[in-house]
């Protein structure tokens, strides 16, 4: 799901609860990937491509594939759902288990809770990635702004709005 | 093991200063990114793209403003400093987001997980400002023993003091 594929944009009425994204698959993921994310950051931590420094002295099962890499696929995969009309506000994950160097993951996102607003609609989703394993490594939350359809964008800026459907709830 | 005592407790609370980030947002800067991240999105690159859109310009991807703090030019550089230290981990300023790295020796440091809220793309040839601050500190028994839980919240702001993003990040550091 690639907005240079010309997806559609996707608005409130369009989805239902339960409702599961297409899934948005990288990989695999080799050192090569994983060098080139720490130039693109300009942060050269040596887990991610100094294999003795990450197995003997860090004591880690090998080169980890990035957190601050695996959350840019989840905020692609946000992002490319909400499409040009619609807003990825708020997501929240943990980052729960290893992946190392050569895996393949697959970002999923399901539609927990649909809330209407006045001026948009808002999507509670639960997500998460998963290797080729099946095994899941990174779940978390995210609240997507879409667009009422023929009712315009939604504001951009993005205008939060005045309950916050996270506020009260315990991360 | 790292584990939370007086000096580490001190830091929870403590804030930067507003910091500028050393360059805006660059067109090559945001290419490399996207490539980086594999997401070949035209909005990051197409003036034709976003020409009527709400964006109006091409913009960096929703991430990007949290990789801004990068070395300036003629600052100390710990890559060259610590070269000879066998222990240095290589991690530098953005890990920290401008606060000062907690008293730990040889902690290794892992991400635990993060907290984003968005408000907007940072666009092309923008200037960013960064404000961070230890939210909270605490320790946290685990299956390899005692972990320290460092949550740290970073402001992105643009030039008018307005958030373009919020981001908390909690690093393990064992």
């Amino acid at each position: 799901m690639n907005r240079t594929q010309n997806s559609g944009q996707t608005y409130f009425e369009d989805v239902a609860e339960g409702f599961s994204l297409p899934r948005l698959r990288k990989g695999p993921l080799t050192t090569v990937h994983l060098m080139r994310w720490s130039a693109a950051m300009e942060n050269w931590h040596k887990i991610h491509y100094d294999q003795p420094f990450a197995v003997q002295h860090d004591k880690l099962p090998g080169l980890l594939v990035n957190g601050s890499l695996k959350q840019q696929f989840i905020l692609q995969h946000l992002k490319d759902f909400a499409g040009l009309e619609g807003w990825a506000w708020k997501a929240r994950f943990q980052f729960r288990a290893m992946d190392v160097v050569g895996t393949r993951l697959e970002v999923w996102a399901r539609v927990k809770r649909k809330i209407a607003l006045d001026e948009y609609g808002l999507l509670e989703l639960d997500l998460g990635i998963e290797n080729e394993d099946g095994r899941e490594s990174t779940p978390g939350q995210a609240l997507v702004a879409l667009p009422y359809r023929g009712r315009g964008a939604v504001p951009y800026p993005f205008v939060a709005p005045s309950a916050d459907p996270w506020a009260r709830q315990a991360d | 093991m790292a584990h939370l005592n007086d000096e580490i407790r001190g830091y929870i609370g403590l804030e930067t200063e507003l910091q500028l980030a050393c360059d805006a947002v660059e067109r090559g800067a945001v290419r490399r990114y996207a490539q980086a991240i594999m997401d070949i999105d035209p909005i990051y690159m197409r003036d034709e793209t976003v020409a009527g859109t709400r964006y109006g310009v091409p913009v960096a991807p929703p991430l990007f403003p949290n990789a801004m703090l990068r070395l300036p030019f003629g600052e100390p550089d710990l890559v060259q400093e610590r070269a000879d230290d066998v222990d240095f981990d290589g991690a530098v300023g953005s890990s920290t987001l401008g606060l000062p790295p907690l008293p730990l020796v040889n902690s290794p440091m892992l991400n635990g997980g993060s907290e984003v809220e968005l408000f907007r793309f940072a666009n092309h040839g923008e200037q960013i400002w960064l404000k961070s601050r230890y939210l909270d500190i605490y320790e946290r028994e685990t299956s390899k023993g005692s972990m320290l839980m460092v949550v740290i919240e970073t402001d992105f702001l643009d030039e008018h003091g307005r958030l373009v993003m919020r981001f908390r990040k909690t690093q393990l550091r064992r």
